[in-house]
């Protein structure tokens, strides 16, 4: 009986370290990056979505509003990450391009925000969901396997 | 007459009181990161609830005590000290996380930051508790709480595929992000199953004096009241994953989640979200920082009772006083609220062991509970869940931490 216990305790031990092995696996620097910056890709499709809403007047101007100051917050992280990672050049260069369109465009959806101006939106919602798109499509790129 | 109106009541308000902050932001990320790859997690989680809560109000009924004040007097002091420890702890970080909900509900509303309305909300919800009776608090904010069904009604209007729902009911691997993953499925088990709720649920029943004759109503109110509730975390998880999934947004911030309504609600979506967060968190900050005060009278054996006057019981208010406080605090200095509430609820999954534990042990007392103690299928099942909640969460925190999940 105890026997069975101790061997039922070993199989939970063994599996539960099997599974922390294989999550800690190491990941190459580039990998690392897009894991560390993917708030950048939620943030840009949830600027996106509040834009719009504001234009159909779902959601109220300062929501849009306290929602860029948070995104911007998450996209300084993200650059600052970007700087500092070993990652090849190519794909820092992309990603510090991709943090610094969406700090801009988010800006400029603000100014429109705070202007009322519902217009002047538009092209900065079409930039922020260009810009998800490219950021889902780097982080895809990165993920999958080179054949 | 009584016992109908108690079973209704006891209905309503389980299931607009099931809901709270662990649930918005567990069931938000789920939706959003898995679609609905996580269903299994709230369906393992809320049947374990439902024993809990049953076992919970069948020991008040039967004893007439609640649970923290017959652990320490079956066991004694020293044993309760470390469930105690834990308890205190997971109340607090409970309670701070309550609060930023709140703080953020309003925020959504009025636009001022969060920190700023910490010591706001803080005076409010003990102000409530100072002047409130128990079935007021109970009631009140319950029923108000029945607002967060429009989460369900959400569901309904986006048609979500059957099919994918019904598989998300069944364990699976993910496909992206496994520390993610388990890290929420940990938090939805340790959202649902709030240590707080079940010592809080017997408190209440003494407070309302239970005894064995509410047990058959007590088993409905637990069954039927738990498992609506936890319909309305279904309906989140399902709205998350039609509205949020497709376009790419996962949930690292309330504002992200704040979103949801709006498809299902093009005008009122928004303000609907706000009210059912800031209510949904009300009515569960005055549950805790009760429990909290509960806790710590029955164990140094204090006079309790929120019916009580304040003059009559000045330790058990002296001790909601100060959780308010310092959990507020954690808020005003600028704790993340969407962070604190997600570590809270894994922590709660791993905790479980150290506070259901001794109350499994007292539920097989054949002295005290006589034909009410538990069978063997309430003792497996209870057993089963919180050593895999324990396990996976073990895993999963330190891992979620390291990636900065």
């Amino acid at each position: 009986m105890r026997r069975g216990r101790q061997g039922a305790l070993g199989k939970i031990a063994m599996v539960t370290a099997a599974v922390a092995f294989l999550a800690c696996q190491q990941q190459t620097p580039e990998q690392e990056l897009i894991r560390k910056t993917d708030a950048v890709g939620p943030w840009l499709a949830a600027l996106q979505m509040a834009g719009e809403k504001w234009t159909v007047n779902s959601v109220p101007a300062r929501f849009v509003r306290t929602s860029v100051d948070a995104a911007q917050k998450a996209f300084t992280k993200a650059a600052r990450e970007t700087g500092r990672s070993a990652a090849r050049a190519g794909l820092r260069d992309h990603l510090g391009r991709l943090i610094a369109g969406g700090q801009a465009e988010s800006a400029r959806l603000r100014q429109a925000v705070a202007a009322q101006d519902r217009r002047a939106a538009v092209p900065a919602i079409r930039a922020l969901a260009a810009l998800s798109a490219d950021f889902e499509a780097l982080s895809k790129s990165v993920d999958e396997p080179s054949p | 007459m009584k016992k109908a109106m108690t079973l209704a009541l006891g209905i309503l308000t389980s299931v607009g009181g099931f809901f709270d902050v662990g649930n918005i932001a567990t069931t938000a990320q789920a939706g959003a990161s898995f679609r609905f790859q996580l269903i299994w997690s709230l369906l393992l989680a809320t049947l374990l609830v439902i024993f809990l809560v049953e076992m919970s109000g069948r020991f008040a009924a039967v004893s007439g005590k609640a649970l923290p004040d017959a652990i320490r007097e079956h066991f004694g002091f020293t044993f309760w000290l470390v469930p105690f420890a834990v308890l205190t702890l997971i109340h607090l970080l409970t309670l701070g996380a309550e609060i930023g909900g709140i703080c953020f509900a309003l925020h959504l509303v009025t636009g001022i930051p969060v920190q700023l309305w910490a010591p706001v909300v803080a005076v409010l919800t003990w102000f409530f508790l100072w002047r409130s009776t128990f079935s007021t608090i109970e009631n009140s904010t319950s029923l108000l709480g029945l607002l967060t069904l429009v989460f369900v009604v959400a569901a309904l209007l986006h048609h979500p595929p059957s099919g994918e729902v019904v598989a998300g009911m069944l364990p699976s691997l993910p496909d992206h992000d496994p520390e993610k993953y388990w890290f929420i499925a940990v938090s939805i088990l340790g959202a649902v199953i709030a240590p707080y709720l079940f010592y809080f649920y017997s408190s209440g029943a003494v407070e309302d004096e239970w005894d064995p004759s509410y047990i058959g109503v007590n088993r409905v109110v637990a069954l039927v009241g738990m498992g609506f509730g936890s319909a309305i975390s279904l309906g989140a998880i399902v709205v998350a994953a039609m509205v949020l999934a497709p376009r790419g947004i996962e949930v690292s911030d309330y504002h992200q989640a704040a979103l949801m309504l709006t498809d299902a609600f093009p005008f009122w979506g928004f303000v609907l979200f706000a009210a059912a967060m800031g209510i949904a968190c009300l009515g569960a900050a005055l549950e805790v920082a009760l429990s909290m005060a509960y806790t710590t009278a029955q164990t140094f054996g204090w006079n309790w009772g929120e019916d009580l006057s304040p003059r009559e019981d000045a330790r058990f208010c002296l001790v909601y006083t100060g959780a308010i406080l310092l959990s507020a605090l954690l808020i005003m200095f600028g704790v993340d609220p969407l962070r604190l509430t997600l570590l809270t609820m894994a922590i709660n999954a791993a905790a479980l062991p150290f506070v259901v534990i001794p109350f499994l042990l007292l539920m097989n007392d054949g002295k005290l509970l006589r034909e009410h103690r538990n069978g063997w299928l309430s003792n497996a099942v209870i057993l089963f869940i919180v050593i895999l909640s324990f396990v996976l969460a073990v895993v999963s925190i330190p891992l979620a931490i390291r990636g900065g999940s």
